[in-house]
């Protein structure tokens, strides 16, 4: 007889079983108390309150360091600039600098600074406050993302007296004002970045705009705080009323499809970049409104690699260009509620040249005879064009943002109609993305960015360029572009830019797909719902929350 | 009805459920009344009709012969997915659980590790290394269900180790490998069928869920779970595009849960 | 037992340290950094990119940096973000309560549920209650959990009004994320139960002490302890999906976690925050397993335990 177990008392298996239950009802318990015991958020004193929703995590909250558009959503109010665009006519318009004067050889830019304006923490604002940003990122050390780019030749400043101070530069520099009205140039209180180290002042942001930085918690929510002693704004900035909003807290959410929900169920007031069959279902809802906010730059689009076959030949592009539907793209994938965008910036871009609108007409018969005239015919018979025993396979690489996924899916159905064969190729974020352009492995990729200065061509289209990821060099092109910054004068400017994007255009280095609108939807109690020239940012102080 | 007539009872209806779902895969060229890559803008959101027996997507595309298609498609990548879980697995719990404590202890510290890597990092870098596919996308899920498997295979071969007949074997003299095969082997083979059902329905979603957080393979392929995630998006306006993937699904993975289970209690078995 | 606790212990702390390894090699494989993922979007120059890199040790060779690391981490410092500068032991720490909450709830419920669910399904094949056992659980295995989660919060928050659907911390913000998951957990649980159940109660030797005339509970008691057996190794794998896997519910209910933090800090290449992360959840996996053996010798002593 082998031996038996060990004479310890065998637990029954009942007591397991209730066991088992005991301890899930006292996991329940465990998590009531839990809450219990923890104190709520204090509400009390918050006034007009609203939730905002935000829709990416941005890597960072340093409008000086950072790069993304988001995190403008809150901290444009948190600080002021020297200078503001108006969001209706796209004018400069005094912000913190009173008035502004460039030198004659454009070398040099005098700010004279508003009075009696304070910082949230009480530091007076004065010359020596800007010039401690202006310090502090330009610092290497800072490795600011934006902010510094935004200054381009840049050399150094002059604090004339406590309320003037000049700005130098290396060469003339036309998109200057355009920068200094962007978040990422507000001015933040020396007291506070001398406080606080680079990485930790990010959390205690303090500048002098109508909203202050309550609270922030990475990942989860952002708390502002109307400024009670605000009254230094730019024109366009309204008078507080008692329906001012007084608190506003900010939460991420980056799952398209619950926005609506979110926003129907009363949890946010306002929440950006509904998808455009949610913003269609709630137009019928009269408890909300829906605002469609154009955002001028580079519109959603793919860039052609015209290093790699077989988009190393311009024909085979604009054979794409002609064969690519886009108004069957806008209507499906965002049920007309863009524009279709049919050259390098958007509409609403300032110095937007109309002429690229007839450039390339959609036309599937003109299409296949641009490629028949580039030597390629269906030797095989198999549906798909060939040439020297190629067949016109191309690599369509994006990401998901934006449904950048739903656009490929179509434009490949539809060039599929014709007998090109596309691969695509999604990629999870975008270091991935980048890794593509850089090794080249592509024929198109889906990349763009926004701002209002038609400067940000230069990124993207001039030789050698750090995101030109077409390959495209043109040396009457760099010409064009690099003149367009260094020339103040809008008219010349204005001509520039038009050679710039039809000649962009011909040589058909991307292929343009929608213009970017931002669908936001809010609760209808609020009114004053504007947005800043540079489309994403919301004018908080202008907000009314009614009955 | 006897126990016996209830098994056969469920061994019918699963069968029968299979069989319909494998056939109507197999038989998809012929089924479908559609190209199911094939975009008509125009026709988006179309509601069930003679036309399209379950509609249109938001590309317009049928949904009906994309069920049908998704059907080879998703069953295939969750076999390979779930083999890619269970070989690895099932040969490190038998050795975890029949081989010494030093062995058992190193491979479940393995497996604990393997278990806590995050399968997203897993699928960047095999994406990374052997390129965009479905094929990365299902080792990264599979390779995440291994430690499962093992630890499931252990916990059922240390309960065989201890039966008396395999204590007899082993006093007996008998070798390791033979005791695994003959004795072992049969007795882990139900619960491990028990936990292939999960698998199968797990590997699925899985994939899906890596789809949905924007990992890799071919977005325009006709697929269960990539079909369930992108009807997410158009749900309230167009409920019928989730619905044929969702009860495709819904019904296959009952089938196979109901197959496994009558086959772990099959008499034979034990 | 105190000396097979510390040995536990060795090894869940062994476990922790090859996974962080795994994952801290793994990562270079990976395309693209933390550089990548900000700086260059805003079109910094290739020689902006390569101060940065160095600047935050990226530059230095993998051994370096892996020394450098380990070095640290034994003290205690597990390192600072290189996107924000924040500590990664402070971000983990701001996310952790709600993945361990959201979890805990979860893991009762499906518990709860799914015992349930299966003890009917493994206990009365055939009939009714059994077969809508079996068919709830199934469904439960079946549906995505981003499909269970957006019907969760459509029906109960937009259209019924009766629960809070996304964002919040507070208690009742809980109820439809534990809701969803638990029920999703529940699945597994009760499937595996069910089986198990079944199996063991028609087994030879149960109805051989039937026929010898044991008493009913005895044998039932026979049948739940070895079929619920398997339950504990299911049970300590759905703890560690929970606390691993719920970024997809995380990012629906709009709620802080770890998941979340996973992800983002996966997208934007957040090395330090990425191996802070997987040296918690290895941690976490490997005491889990070493309290389910623990649960198993206790149960069944037949069973090799460490003891």
């Amino acid at each position: 007889m082998l031996s038996r177990a060990p004479s310890r008392r065998r637990v029954p298996a009942s007591v397991g079983v209730l066991g088992g239950l005991v301890l899930a009802l006292c996991l329940v318990i465990a998590v009531v108390v839990g809450f219990a015991l923890r104190d709520d958020r204090d509400s009390a004193g918050d006034g007009n309150r609203i939730v905002y929703g935000l829709t990416l995590n941005p890597s960072g909250f340093d409008p000086h360091i950072h790069v993304s558009n988001e995190l403008g959503i809150p901290f444009f109010s948190v600080y002021d600039t020297l200078v503001y665009r108006h969001p209706q006519t796209m004018d400069f318009v005094p912000g913190l600098a009173e008035r502004w004067e460039m030198s004659s050889d454009g070398l040099n830019w005098t700010f004279t600074l508003k009075r009696n304006v304070k910082f949230h923490d009480g530091t007076p604002f004065n010359a020596q406050a800007v010039a401690a940003n202006l310090d502090r990122i330009t610092n290497p050390e800072l490795a600011s993302g934006k902010a510094r780019a935004l200054l381009g030749p840049y050399t150094g400043y002059t604090v004339v007296d406590d309320y003037t101070i000049t700005l130098h530069f290396s060469e003339p520099y036309a998109p200057l004002l355009d920068g200094l009205s962007q978040v990422y140039l507000g001015m933040a209180s020396p007291k506070a970045l001398q406080e606080y180290s680079k990485n930790t002042y990010q959390w205690h942001q303090v500048g002098t705009g109508p909203y202050m930085l309550k609270e922030i918690v990475p990942g989860d929510h952002i708390i502002l705080r109307r400024n009670p002693d605000y009254a230094w704004g730019p024109v366009f900035y309204a008078e507080a009323t008692g329906q001012s909003v007084d608190t506003i807290e900010f939460r991420f959410y980056e799952d398209p499809a619950t926005r609506s929900l979110a926003l129907e169920s009363g949890e946010v007031q306002v929440i950006g970049e509904l998808l455009p069959t949610d913003a269609e279902l709630l137009l019928g809802n009269t408890q909300l409104r829906i605002f469609r906010v154009p955002i001028p730059g580079l519109p959603q689009q793919f860039f052609f690699n015209l290093k790699r076959a077989p988009t190393d030949d311009v024909a085979v592009r604009k054979a794409l260009l002609h064969a690519t539907n886009r108004t069957a793209i806008v209507d499906a994938v965002f049920q007309g509620q863009s524009p279709v965008a049919h050259g390098p910036l958007t509409a609403v871009t300032p110095f937007y040249d109309p002429a690229v609108e007839t450039l390339y007409p959609f036309d599937p018969a003109f299409a296949q005879s641009l490629l028949q005239g580039a030597g390629w015919s269906d030797s095989d018979g198999d549906g798909i064009w060939d040439k020297d025993g190629e067949p016109l396979r191309l690599t369509m690489v994006f990401a998901s943002w934006n449904q950048t996924p739903d656009v490929a899916q179509l434009i490949q159905s539809q060039w599929r109609d014709i007998g090109i064969e596309v691969e695509l190729i999604r990629v999870p974020d975008f270091p991935t993305l980048r890794d593509y352009a850089q090794r080249g492995d592509f024929n198109l990729i889906a990349f763009y960015d926004f701002g209002v200065d038609a400067s940000l061509l230069n990124r993207f289209y001039m030789t050698d360029a750090p995101n030109n990821w077409s390959g495209l060099s043109d040396p009457e092109l760099d010409g064009w572009l690099q003149e367009a910054v260094r020339q103040v004068d809008p008219q010349t400017r204005a001509a520039l830019y038009q050679s710039a994007q039809e000649r962009i255009m011909e040589q058909a280095a991307v292929l343009p797909i929608r213009d970017y609108v931002n669908l936001v939807g809010t609760t209808a109690r609020l009114d004053g719902v504007i947005y800043s020239a540079q489309g994403w940012w919301p004018l908080l102080r202008n907000l009314q929350l009614v009955r | 009805m006897g126990v016996n007539g209830v098994r056969h009872g469920r061994l019918c209806l699963a069968l029968l459920l299979l069989a319909g779902v494998v056939l109507l895969s197999v038989l998809a060229p012929w089924l479908a009344t559609h190209d199911p890559r094939r975009a008509v803008p125009a026709d988006q959101f179309a509601p069930p009709s003679g036309e399209h027996l379950f509609g249109t997507d938001l590309l317009g595309r049928d949904v009906f012969s994309r069920t049908l298609y998704g059907g080879r498609r998703t069953l295939g990548v969750a076999a390979l997915t779930a083999l890619i879980a269970l070989l690895p697995g099932l040969l490190i719990g038998m050795a975890a659980g029949y081989g010494g404590r030093w062995l058992d202890t190193s491979l479940m510290m393995v497996m604990d590790a393997l278990l806590a890597f995050p399968s997203l990092i897993l699928a960047l870098a095999l994406i990374a290394v052997l390129g965009n596919g479905v094929v990365q996308v299902a080792l990264a899920v599979g390779m995440a269900g291994i430690p499962a498997y093992a630890r499931v295979t252990r916990a059922a071969v240390l309960e065989a180790r201890a039966l008396p007949f395999v204590e007899a074997a082993r006093a007996l003299g008998a070798r390791p490998m033979a005791i695994l095969w003959r004795h072992i082997a049969p007795t882990v083979a139900p619960p491990l069928l028990a936990f292939a059902g999960v698998t199968l329905s797990w590997a699925i979603l899985n994939g899906a869920a890596l789809t949905f957080l924007g990992f890799g393979g071919d977005i325009a392929a006709p697929d269960w779970g990539i079909m369930l995630a992108d009807a997410r998006a158009s749900f309230r306006i167009a409920p019928w595009v989730a619905l044929a993937p969702g009860v495709a699904l819904s019904v296959t993975v009952y089938a196979i849960n109901l197959l496994a289970g009558v086959l772990a209690e099959h008499p034979a078995n034990r | 037992m105190v000396i097979y606790a510390l040995r536990r212990l060795g090894t869940a702390l062994a476990v922790a340290w090859l996974a962080t390894s795994a994952a801290f090699v793994v990562l270079r494989v990976v395309p693209g950094d933390a550089v990548d993922a900000t700086l260059a979007r805003a079109g910094a120059s290739e020689e902006e990119l390569a101060v940065r890199r160095a600047a935050l040790g990226l530059a230095d060779p993998l051994w370096q940096q892996y020394a450098v690391y380990v070095h640290r981490a034994v003290q205690g410092d597990l390192g600072r973000s290189l996107i924000t500068g924040q500590s990664v032991t402070e971000m983990i720490g701001q996310q952790l309560g709600a993945t361990v909450t959201l979890a805990l709830g979860a893991l009762a419920l499906g518990i709860a549920l799914g015992t349930l669910l299966g003890l009917a399904g493994g206990l009365g094949p055939g009939t009714w209650p059994g077969n809508l056992a079996e068919a709830l659980a199934s469904l439960a295995l079946s549906t995505p959990v981003y499909w269970t989660a957006t019907l969760a919060i459509y029906l109960f928050t937009v259209v019924l009004g009766i629960l809070p659907g996304t964002g919040g911390d507070g208690f009742r913000h809980l109820i439809l994320p534990v809701m969803v998951l638990g029920f999703h957990t529940a699945g597994s649980i009760a499937q595996v139960t069910a089986r198990s159940i079944r199996q063991t109660t028609a087994q030879g030797f149960v109805q051989t002490a039937r026929a010898k005339g044991l008493p009913e509970r005895l044998v039932v008691d026979h049948i739940l302890r070895v079929g619920l057996l398997p339950i504990v190794a299911v049970v300590a794998l759905q703890v560690g999906f929970l606390l691993g896997g719920t970024v997809i519910t995380e990012t629906i209910f709009v709620r802080r976690g770890l998941g979340r933090l996973l992800l983002t800090a996966i997208n934007n290449r957040d090395f330090p925050v990425i191996q802070g992360v997987v040296t918690l959840t290895a941690l976490t996996y490997s005491l889990v397993n070493a309290l389910a053996d623990v649960v198993y010798t206790l149960v069944d002593p037949r069973v090799r335990g460490e003891a």
